[in-house]
């Protein structure tokens, strides 16, 4: 550049450089002059005056850059309101230390408008005073009730805007006083910065609020309420585009106090984070709502007359809220709170006390505030519980560890939530006895409901845990309305529950109802029911209910015991085989593997099952036992009981029971089956069936006293191979087919065995009720027949005769010593009876003897036993008995016999009825053919205990005997030779005697024989005599020689007792003169007259007991 | 002639008295003495006029009928009513002495012949 430009341009640049500065100079000028704090001082006492009602002083004004710049300010310094009431305890109603604010002078220059840039405020003073009579400081800017002045309306003057860089005001106190409220409040060292624009549509600031205390309080007559805050502080960013408002907000609060009458609660190092947070707020208000936040305090304490709670750490926070509209969502909410304490004291001094060393709680969400939508998730996490309750009663709970996870949805009206409750381990101890030792426990609750819940449904899942054992359970019904509750309900177990753990969980205080029981094993539960809970109290619908134990093992007071491998119980109502609407009916099914009971008292008794199965309907739960139906059915492949020595077992076992009401009594029908019966008495009894029937009918008649009659049975049974081990031999029940009921007992069949000896016996027997209820007379008609019987052994099986001697013996000598052994007195035959028994005996053993068709009829008639016509016959005779024995009662005990022996040989007969040597010993002298007939009746010996039951009371003995006889030998004895060589017979006369026949008669004990006349060659005697009945058998006889070659008649007596006779013969025989030589000769006198007519009185009246056999035959089933 | 005739007669009489047993020697007794009740060795014996009798002890009663040829009493005893059977039994007293009040007798079935007596009731 040219040296000359740039000297113009110096000279250029000087000149408009001082032109500058004089006119800014000028223009500092002129604003000093205008702007001048006593000018703007004067201004603004003019405009106070103007326009403050109350009586208000100001410093000075003036213009600053000090902290406003680069703003140039306003500043008021020094503004006192002054309190003039009089009540008031306040001078100043109001004062600020400096007021500053700026304006953007460039917007203000070019377009009219005020834009306030900054505002600064110090220290502002405020307070406001309420009188007793309500009146106030206030009272001088005019109250409520005066009329509003109507806003001014625009008169186009300049607009005032903010455009606020900076506002702040700091050291704020204020107080409020109300003497009328009893309102006390104050905030102290309050300061507000705020930054930012602030207009009608738009906001965009940060705040910042500190305030070192605030304090209120209300104490009247009625309230005493206070509240303490100290060092506050609050910082916002906040932001309002349009009608989009978006905001972060911290809080600081160190320490927050609230009273309430004896309620003090305090919060401590309080910090409210709120971050995020956008809404709208248009001409409709507040739009949705939309922010993070995050409280945290480091303690909180709460007391009150009676409790006290405090925290420690708390922490709460959420992801994300939203409030939109009528709807709110969360998102990651938790809230942590630690060292939580709780402490309750009741009127008389009792204290409760809580603790929880960590809360943590979560939940996710969302649901309309009026909850017609509801989705929230909630986890509680608890660490370290206890909770002490002291008293009389102390409870302490301890658990370390608790969670609780609910998830709750609600939407058209339907809830649902689930919850799971868990926690490893819970102790409690009440009144010092530890009923909950550390369990574990848990609960699921799947609930399904309605707004009203008017219906619920509990769902499958649902389970209670507690100490490793689970039930679960579901429901659903119905609340409320004419029912409480209705619906159903299930209870299950899907592990079996262990027994012992069941009932350690039995608080030791409740144990002892399970005294004298002991239970273990696994019980399994799964229980159905459907009902309601009426006013007039529970209707159930149906149930079912089924009981699974296995390896039980049970027992009460170690008299009863139980044990099984498995059983299970299935009960169901109503019954589904008893179907009846109009009554309560149920099914019970048992069923076991295996069951083993027993019961021990004096007596033992077990008892053992193996595959049982038993079930049992019942219709007409609720009534009388005699109004119900009842069906049972048990099946069981084997059951064996034992009692002391006596044992039994049967095998696959079936038994049916049908019991029902009939004409107002109970009727039964019961059908038994089985393959085998086994049984023992020790070891001397022992019996077997083979497979049986019964089919049984009863009908309960409770008018009846005797049993069979109350309940009138009919029973038809068929037992085939049944075994008796109680003799040498075993007895066969080969058949056994009968139809028993009262009016008819019909033996259809039965065959016994019994060695080589068979029975079989069929029959009816009649009037069984009638005679049991002594109304009637009990009659019937059996057949025994038998093919071969053999009484040797028989009669063998029952012990040997040297045993039964022996016994006899002891017994008599254990009377004779006074003591009473007998146990078997005499046979009694009942009275009210008419029974027959046909016998037919096809073959008899018995001694030597074998007797063909031995039969006849026994019968038992109002207390008369019979026997009819028995007979046999043998190769030694045939015999015909007919035997009587009548019991009208034991002192007049009577038996009469008549007895027939036909065509028999003597010895023989001796053989076969050895008593007859006793009663006539003098037969043993002779052999041969002979009829003999015998007559008895005697009454028998009351005193059957010294006796015996069949002895005769021989004073009221009486009898007839008669011998017919021809070409008898008399046997070869030293007696007879005696005899011969006293009566000169010659040495080869053959001891034939040509015929004979002999009365003889018993009465009195005596026994007399008639004189009997024998012939024998040229000789004829007569015999005659007699013998009495006693222990020595003193006897008379005589033998008189009528007839002989020589004219001799001589008789030979023999007399004394029989013993010493046949020991020494000789000194017992007289010779004297012949007796009854006449007697069979035309010149017998009056005398043998009467003694034959006697003699064949005798001899007819023997005959004439002699019957035909009867030679009818009863027809026997095949 | 006469004189022999008659000593013929008793040396006849004697004669026929001890061989034939003539009942010429034997009391006759009266049967209404017998008649009533008598007891005896635990039996009450009733002899009724129609010849029927009874006699009882301990309860136990046999019923009979009797009849009185000279000094000889026949009891035809029967059996008892609640048998069916037919039994006959005699017992044969030898009245010794009779009078109202005692009897006494012995069984001709008795070779003792020992005396039993019979009191009247």
């Amino acid at each position: 550049m040219k040296p000359k430009l740039k000297k113009a341009l110096k000279i250029t640049g000087i000149s408009l450089g001082s032109l500058i500065g004089f006119v800014i100079i000028l223009v500092l000028v002129v604003c000093w002059l205008v702007f001048s704090s006593s000018s703007l001082t004067k201004i603004a006492e003019k405009a106070i005056d103007k326009y403050s009602p109350a009586r208000a002083k100001i410093d000075d004004v003036d213009l600053t850059l000090v902290g406003s710049y680069p703003f140039l300010g306003f500043r008021l310094n020094g503004l006192v309101v002054y309190d003039d009431m009089e009540a008031s305890p306040y001078d100043t109603l109001a004062a600020i230390d400096k007021f500053t604010v700026t304006v953007d002078f460039k917007t203000l220059y070019q377009e009219r408008k005020i834009i306030l840039t900054n505002l600064f405020i110090d220290g502002v003073y405020a307070n406001l005073f309420t009188a007793a009579d309500g009146s106030s400081n206030l009272d001088v800017f005019g109250t409520s009730d005066e009329e509003e002045e109507e806003p001014e309306e625009d008169d186009g003057s300049m607009d005032i805007y903010a455009d606020l860089q900076k506002i702040s005001i700091g050291g704020i106190n204020a107080s409020y006083k109300d003497l009328a409220s009893g309102i006390d409040a104050g905030i102290n060292g309050l300061d507000i910065d705020l930054k930012g624009l602030l207009n009608y549509d738009s906001l965009d600031a940060k705040a910042g609020v500190k305030l070192a205390s605030v304090n209120a309080a209300i104490r009247n007559d009625s309230m005493n309420v206070g509240a303490y805050l100290k060092d506050i502080s609050l910082k916002a960013e906040l932001s309002k585009y349009n009608e989009d408002v978006a905001a972060d907000v911290t809080l600081d609060l160190k320490e927050t106090q609230a009273t309430m009458d004896d309620i003090q609660a305090c919060l401590n190092n309080l910090k409210l984070v709120l971050s995020n947070v956008n809404t709208t707020m248009g001409s409709e208000g507040l739009g949705n709502l939309m922010a993070a936040f995050r409280i945290t305090a480091s303690d909180l304490s709460y007391s009150s007359e009676g409790m006290m709670t405090q925290t420690g750490a708390i922490v709460m926070k959420a992801d994300k809220a939203v409030m939109a509209g009528d709807s709110a969502n969360v998102s990651g909410f938790t809230f942590d709170s630690r060292d939580i304490s709780l402490q309750l004291e009741d009127s008389v001094g009792t204290i409760t006390k809580a603790q929880i060393a960590k809360v943590l709680l979560g939940l996710e969400g969302a649901l309309k505030l009026d909850l017609s939508d509801v989705n929230t998730g909630l986890k509680i996490d608890v660490e370290g519980t206890t909770y002490d309750q002291g008293g009389e009663d102390p409870i302490n709970v301890i658990t370390d560890q608790l969670s609780l996870q609910a998830d709750a949805t609600i939407k058209d009206g339907d809830i649902a939530l689930n919850t799971e409750f868990n926690t490893p381990s819970i102790t409690i101890e009440m009144d010092s006895d530890l009923y909950v030792p550390g369990w574990s426990f848990g609960f699921t609750l799947p609930l399904e409901t309605n707004m009203d819940v008017t219906r619920f449904n509990v769902k499958q899942g649902a389970n209670v845990r507690i100490d490793g054992q689970q039930i679960n359970f579901n429901a659903n019904g119905t609340l409320g309305g004419q029912q409480a509750v209705a619906g159903r309900a299930r209870i299950n177990t899907p592990r079996d529950l262990d027994i012992d753990r069941l009932i350690s969980m039995i608080p030791d205080s409740f144990k002892d109802m399970l005294e004298g029981i002991d239970v273990h094993g696994f019980v399994g539960l799964d229980i159905n029911v459907k009902g309601a809970m009426a006013d007039a109290g529970p209707v159930l619908d149906n149930a079912t209910a089924k009981i699974s134990l296995k390896n039980l093992d049970a027992s009460m007071n170690d008299s009863l015991k139980a044990a099984s491998g498995k059983l299970s119980l299935e009960a169901t109502y109503p019954s589904r085989v008893a179907v009846d609407r109009k009554r309560q009916t149920a099914d019970v099914a048992i069923t076991a593997t295996d069951l083993d009971l027993s019961m021990i008292d004096s007596t033992t008794i077990n008892a053992a099952i193996e595959n049982l199965n038993l079930s049992a309907s019942v219709a007409g739960l609720d009534e009388d036992v005699d109004k119900m139906n009842v069906l049972v059915d048990l099946r069981a492949a084997r059951i064996d009981g034992e009692m002391d020595t006596i044992s039994g077992s049967l095998s696959n076992t079936a038994i049916s029971l049908n019991m029902a009401p009939a004409d107002g009594t109970i009727a039964m029908k019961a059908d038994v089956g089985f393959d085998e019966l086994a049984a023992a008495m020790g070891s001397a009894l022992s019996a077997t069936i083979g497979a049986t029937k019964l089919s049984a009918l009863a009908q309960y008649d409770s008018t009846k006293t005797e049993i069979l009659n109350q309940w009138n049975p009919q029973i038809k049974m068929i037992l085939k191979d049944g075994q008796v081990d109680m003799l040498a031999s075993p007895i066969c029940l080969k058949t056994l087919d009968f139809d028993f009921s009262l009016g008819r007992f019909n033996i259809n069949d039965c065959r016994a065995e019994i060695d080589d000896s068979d029975i079989q016996l069929w029959g009816d027997i009649y009037n069984i009720g009638e005679f049991l209820d002594g109304k009637g007379l009990l009659t019937g008609e059996l057949s025994l027949e038998s093919d071969h019987m053999n009484l040797n052994r028989l009669m063998a099986l029952t012990g040997d005769e040297e045993e039964n001697t022996e016994a006899t013996e002891q017994a008599v000598q254990e009377i004779e010593e006074g003591q009473d052994t007998i146990t078997t007195g005499p046979i009694m035959i009942p009275k009210g009876i008419d029974l027959t028994l046909y016998t037919n005996l096809s073959e008899v053993e018995f001694n030597d003897h074998t007797f063909n068709n031995v039969g006849g009829d026994i019968s038992i008639k109002d207390g008369v036993m019979i026997l009819q016509e028995l007979g046999f016959s043998s190769k030694a005779a045939e015999m015909q008995l007919t035997a009587i024995y009548r019991t009208p009662n034991v002192q007049d005990r009577f038996m009469e016999l008549d007895f027939h022996l036909l065509d028999i040989e003597i010895d023989e007969l001796i053989d076969i009825v050895p008593s007859v040597d006793s009663i006539m010993p003098m037969l043993k002298a002779f052999s041969g053919k002979a009829q003999f007939h015998f007559a008895a009746q005697t009454y028998l010996e009351p005193d059957y205990v010294t006796y015996g039951p069949l002895y005769p009371q021989m004073f009221t003995l009486m009898s007839n005997a008669v011998i017919e006889g021809a070409n008898l030998q008399v046997l070869d004895c030293e007696m007879f030779d005696e005899i011969k060589r006293k009566l000169l017979m010659s040495k080869d006369a053959k001891p034939i005697i040509d015929s004979l026949d002999v009365e003889i008669q018993v009465l009195d004990g005596k026994v007399d024989v008639y004189p009997t006349r024998i012939k024998m060659d040229r000789y004829e005697a007569i015999l005659s005599g007699r013998h009495n009945i006693d222990a020595g058998l003193n006897c008379s006889y005589n033998i008189s020689l009528v007839k002989c070659p020589l004219p001799i008649r001589l008789g030979v007596t023999i007399s004394g007792p029989l013993e010493e006779i046949a020991q020494f013969p000789v000194r017992h025989v007289k010779v004297g003169r012949a007796q009854y030589d006449k007697l069979y000769s035309p010149e017998k006198g009056k005398a043998e007259e009467a003694i034959m007519r006697r003699k064949n009185a005798i001899l007819e009246a023997g005959r004439a007991n002699v019957r035909p056999r009867s030679s009818a035959k009863h027809v026997k089933p095949e | 002639m006469k004189k022999k005739l008659t000593r013929w007669s008793l040396v006849l009489a004697t004669v026929l008295f001890v061989f034939a047993g003539c009942s010429l020697l034997e009391d006759d007794y009266d049967e209404e003495m017998i008649v009533g009740s008598w007891t005896t060795s635990g039996w009450t014996y009733v002899f009724n006029e129609d010849h029927t009798g009874s006699r009882t002890q301990s309860g136990r009663t046999q019923n009979f009928t009797w009849t009185l040829d000279g000094d000889e009493l026949e009891l035809k005893i029967e059996g008892y009513e609640e048998g069916q059977t037919e039994i006959v039994t005699f017992i044969v007293y030898i009245i010794e002495e009779l009078n109202e009040t005692r009897m006494e007798v012995y069984d001709s079935a008795d070779p003792k012949k020992e005396t039993i007596v019979f009191k009247k009731k």
